[in-house]
């Protein structure tokens, strides 16, 4: 090999070794290893606190707003469930009577109505909690996902580890 | 005659006739390639230090965004994942399945 060759080839190594030094220091500055931490252990409560910049105080409240919360949320559960149930079992009833699973399929999506708007409200006192400017982006983003649940249905998740003491 | 005498006279007689050689530019060109070849790192650098450092420039800027970028791309997946997982905690909708 000429010296002329060995030198381009020594060239090409050494931007080779620049683009994969700037790469990782690119990577490190953008990556959040504390969220993706957070979103490997489903902790969702200490990525609301990072992410929405919550003071303890802050994070007390929406805690314990939380906890109150989730009596209704199981309320609603029971609810809807009882009115699947029932639903079902009309479906399933020979002979089929329309007009009754029809009342049995509004009353299920009455109670998912009402369902989403105590979310919703729940959702705004918890955005009431935060900063104005936090409290506006926690409602951009949750809100959505709520909207988009009734577009699509419920999304394909693995809730046994964020809602393993949530009581449904 | 002195000795010095008779070797100034002959010097100054002497005459120089090489034959042309129409090689000769080629050859002078040929072995500069070869010593351009024969350069060591630090010459061969200086040679190129534009387009080197360009081309270092450039690489940084290519590489430290496209990391940056993708570190982005998986905050982003990992937030979204989070929200909804946080959403999904307090859906009971979600909870039962609701579009089965």
């Amino acid at each position: 090999m000429s010296e002329a060759v060995k030198n381009v080839w020594i060239a090409a190594a050494l931007l080779l070794a620049i683009a994969m030094a700037a790469g990782f220091a690119g990577y490190r500055a953008g990556c959040d290893p504390a969220m993706h931490e957070q979103a490997c252990r489903s902790d969702t409560m200490a990525w609301l606190r990072q992410e929405f910049h919550l003071t303890d105080a802050q994070y007390a409240a929406i805690d314990e707003l939380h906890r109150g919360y989730t009596a209704s949320c199981d309320e609603h559960c029971r609810a809807i469930r009882e009115a699947m149930q029932a639903r079902d079992a009309l479906e399933s009833a020979k002979p089929a009577d329309p007009a009754a699973i029809a009342a049995a399929g509004r009353r299920v999506r009455e109670l998912s109505g009402r369902c989403e708007t105590a979310l919703l409200r729940h959702l705004g006192q918890v955005a009431a909690l935060m900063s104005p400017e936090d409290g506006r982006r926690y409602l951009g983003m949750m809100r959505p996902l709520v909207a988009k649940f009734r577009h699509t249905g419920a999304p394909d998740l693995d809730l046994s580890a964020s809602h393993a003491g949530h009581g449904h | 005659m002195r000795s010095s005498d008779f070797l100034s006279s002959t010097f100054g007689a002497w005459r120089v006739k090489p034959p042309p050689d129409p090689e000769f530019r080629a050859e002078v060109w040929r072995r500069i390639g070869e010593a351009r070849e024969a350069a060591p790192w630090t010459a061969f650098v200086r040679a190129r230090v534009a387009v080197l450092a360009t081309a270092a420039t450039l690489t940084i800027a290519v590489s430290g965004w496209a990391g940056h970028s993708l570190a982005r791309i998986r905050a982003e997946a990992d937030r979204d994942a989070l929200a909804a997982s946080y959403i999904a905690a307090l859906d009971a909708r979600v909870h039962l399945k609701l579009d089965e």
